[in-house]
């Protein structure tokens, strides 16, 4: 079904009037939560003042108490966290149908032309506003979320950021951003647009040469196993361009809006890499063996 | 314009540095999501300075940590959201999730904690019932009361103050410290799992004991080394000492009265009999007297007569010789006596062992073992250290040829990377350049064939 203007407006008005009244609940959440936390802090001062007059019956039962209070503010927890992920996923299903439109926009031919400066906020914007994946406890991360690779069925979906292998030169190749236009099942090839779109290069590549960009960023400090380690060798997409390059991951974001900071591999420094330059999760991707090579 | 082309022509990312723009931080998210959040990131103990352990944003710092969200909210329903706002609000949102998940994170924890000191509890409170005969659950009579309490003292002193130390203010340290009343082993254990593990510096002492098996021959080990050989080459060994009072007189004086009791099987004495050193004293005492026949005959005399009344003291005497009698002045009298008998030509001196027979006592023949033992240790040391000491010049030679060689290599990197450069800056390569680079490569190969020329030298050798 052809997503018009108009019905993606009205679908987004919908969205945004869903979420204000998602954020008044949220406050209202919060609100409980403090209440919560306040009298969980009561009782654990309360405790802190007792043990040496008290004998073991009265702090076990201050222990019951104190559980009691925990688990109450866990429920309170667990409805705000149930409220916030339906506010944030509100969020994220406008950008999906704007993301639509745009795709359909360029399908029926009428390409923005957007110059460079403008490519380069808008790559660190979606980098910015990439789906956070905050996992409950003993989640696993989903596959395309941070370093969590695809599966090996997964097939990227039209419109889907990229990474893809292509010949610029007689014998030079090169990792560019790109994005799928579609999947050829027939060939096992991806046909794939260069985000530069100066370049006006229409790519079709097999499935090996196109590695999917992260769907979602993990949060480092509820998925940190979903990030890469420290050391880890990675293609990562430098500064200011739309190339990828093997670089050595040199810090991890601290939180989730924070970058990765990266060295990237270059010849031309004493010591073999660049100074650190700073990488969002969106444009960090596991490296392709034997490939890539700047 | 892209950096990706311009990288294909000239390299090019790199002149495009000026990332500040471009840099995928977030600008528009303030640092206020680190401090609030990571205060609670972790359960209680490491989170000392805090008010509250607890990951948690209060409402009343809306305003600063989530002003956009503040502001939304305080609007009515008929202020719709503008998609400007999204991103703003997208990443206060997820700053809100990522703190309620560490919050639900921690209340499990503690919640964990609190059931598990409770099991530990209860089966303490089961293995004391059976002392105790069932310790009241439903009543503490007051001496069973004054009897936890000293118990919880005692257990509790040494570890309470590290407690307070470690943690001042923490609302939860009180809940770790009151469980340490009821239970000492939990207290240990929630102690250690709060306090940083000691460092394990056990690999560190290991490789430093290690290290100096491994490490470059130096010149003060070849230095050490000769100095080991010309400390065992030239001492020589201790000289034999004449026998000490002990042996020459006590032993001669048993001696002595063996023979008596021998020639007296009536006598019935096993101790030395004091007339026996008595004899020995004056046969000491002619023994230096024996110059001249005329002594040696009474020496002779008194020996038929008084000490030693064999019949054929000339044969005793001979006997004795072979025995083994040699202590110092019997072996003089011995010596006088060979003497004579050879001079008298009642015997050859051919038919006699010979008079410095190395293994005529026990001690110096044991003496005399040692000392062969010794000599043959020593030369084996010297040819030992010799040999190591030839092994450590070689190896310093190599040593030697390996630092040239590594500075040759210092200097083949260094070309290749001047040779890169210039590439890269389309510079033709000079004569000179190309010369130095072919000297540095020639040298390069002549050390190495040197260096593999050289006999294997030990462990540094490869």
């Amino acid at each position: 079904m052809p997503l018009t203007a108009d019905v993606a407006a009205q679908q987004v008005q919908e969205r945004l009037r869903s979420l204000h009244r998602l954020i008044y609940d949220i406050e209202g959440e919060r609100g409980r939560n403090e209440q919560c936390i306040e009298s969980i802090l009561r009782a654990e001062k309360a405790a802190e003042c007792s043990p040496s007059t008290d004998d073991s019956s009265g702090s076990s039962h201050q222990q019951m108490q104190l559980k009691s209070l925990y688990k109450a503010g866990l429920s309170a927890a667990e409805q705000e966290e149930r409220v916030l992920r339906t506010a944030l996923s509100r969020i994220y299903e406008i950008r999906a149908i704007k993301n639509e439109r745009r795709i359909q926009a360029r399908h029926a031919g009428n390409k923005e032309t957007i110059g460079c400066g403008a490519l380069m906020k808008m790559l660190l914007s979606a980098a910015q506003t990439l789906p956070l994946h905050v996992g409950r406890v003993g989640e696993r991360a989903p596959q395309l979320c941070g370093a969590v690779p695809a599966d090996p069925g997964h097939i990227a979906r039209p419109g889907d950021a990229v990474a893809a292998l292509v010949r610029v030169s007689e014998k030079e190749e090169n990792w560019i951003l790109a994005e799928v236009v579609s999947w050829l099942p027939a060939q096992g090839k991806y046909e794939v647009d260069d985000i530069d779109e100066e370049q006006k290069n229409r790519h079709v590549l097999s499935k090996r040469r196109v590695v999917p960009l992260p769907l979602m960023r993990a949060d480092p400090r509820t998925d940190e196993q979903a990030l890469f380690p420290k050391g880890a060798v990675v293609m990562a997409l430098y500064p200011q361009t739309t190339c990828f390059y093997r670089a050595v991951v040199n810090r991890l974001p601290s939180s989730a809006a924070d970058p990765y900071e990266v060295l990237f591999e270059d010849s031309s420094y004493a010591d073999g890499y660049s100074p650190p330059e700073r990488v969002a999760q969106r444009y960090v991707i596991a490296i392709k063996e034997g490939k890539g090579r700047t | 314009m892209l950096g990706k082309r311009m990288h294909h022509n000239n390299k090019g990312r790199l002149a495009s540095k000026g990332h500040e723009n471009g840099k995928p931080a977030s600008p528009g998210l303030s640092p206020y999501n680190k401090p609030t959040k990571i205060q609670g990131v972790v359960s209680a103990g490491k989170t000392k300075t805090e008010m509250s352990p607890i990951p948690y944003i209060r409402q009343r710092d809306n305003a600063t940590t989530l002003p956009r969200l503040t502001a939304v909210a305080a609007r009515s329903a008929d202020e719709a959201i503008g998609m400007d706002e999204l991103d703003a609000l997208q990443s206060e949102l997820e700053t809100l999730l990522c703190n309620t998940a560490l919050r639900i994170r921690y209340f499990q924890g503690e919640i964990e904690s609190i059931d598990t000191n409770e099991s530990k509890r209860e089966k303490k409170n089961k293995a004391a019932g059976k002392q105790l005969q069932y310790p009241g659950k439903r009543k503490f009579t007051d001496d069973k009361l004054g009897k936890t309490k000293d118990y919880t003292k005692l257990s509790n002193q040494p570890k309470v103050p590290k407690f307070k130390n470690y943690s001042n203010s923490s609302a939860t340290s009180n809940i770790y410290s009151n469980d340490a009343g009821f239970n000492s082993d939990n207290s240990v254990k929630l102690e250690m799992s709060q306090l940083a593990l000691p460092k394990n510096n056990i690999p560190y002492k290991f490789w430093n004991s290690v290290e100096p098996y491994c490490a470059p021959v130096s010149m003060d080990d070849i230095k050490f080394l000769e100095s080991l050989l010309a400390q065992s080459s030239n001492t020589t060994l201790p000289p034999i000492p004449p026998l000490g009072r002990h042996y020459s007189e006590v032993w001669a004086d048993e001696h002595l009265s063996e023979d008596q009791n021998a020639s007296n099987p009536n006598k019935k004495s096993s101790g030395v009999s004091p007339d026996a050193s008595s004899i020995r004293k004056k046969l000491e005492k002619s023994d230096n007297m024996i110059t001249g026949p005329l002594t040696q005959r009474l020496v002779s005399a008194l020996m038929e007569e008084n000490v030693i009344p064999y019949e054929v003291p000339d044969i005793k005497l001979k006997q004795s010789t072979n025995t083994k009698n040699s202590y110092k002045n019997s072996l003089t009298l011995e010596k006088c006596l060979r003497k004579e008998l050879v001079d008298q030509g009642i015997l050859d001196p051919e038919d006699l062992p010979p008079l410095t027979n190395a293994a005529d006592d026990e001690i110096l023949a044991e003496i005399k073992k040692c000392q062969t033992e010794l000599t043959a240790v020593r030369k084996e040391n010297c040819k030992n250290l010799k040999n190591l000491i030839g092994l450590c010049k070689q190896e310093m030679i190599r040593l030697n040829l390996k630092k040239q060689l590594d500075q040759v290599d210092l200097e083949c990197i260094d070309i290749y990377k001047k040779m890169v450069a210039a590439k890269q800056k389309k510079r033709p390569i000079t004569k000179k350049e190309k010369d130095d680079a072919w000297r540095a490569i020639n040298e390069q190969i002549r050390l190495n064939k040197e260096i593999n020329a050289l006999p294997l030298t030990g462990p540094n050798s490869s």
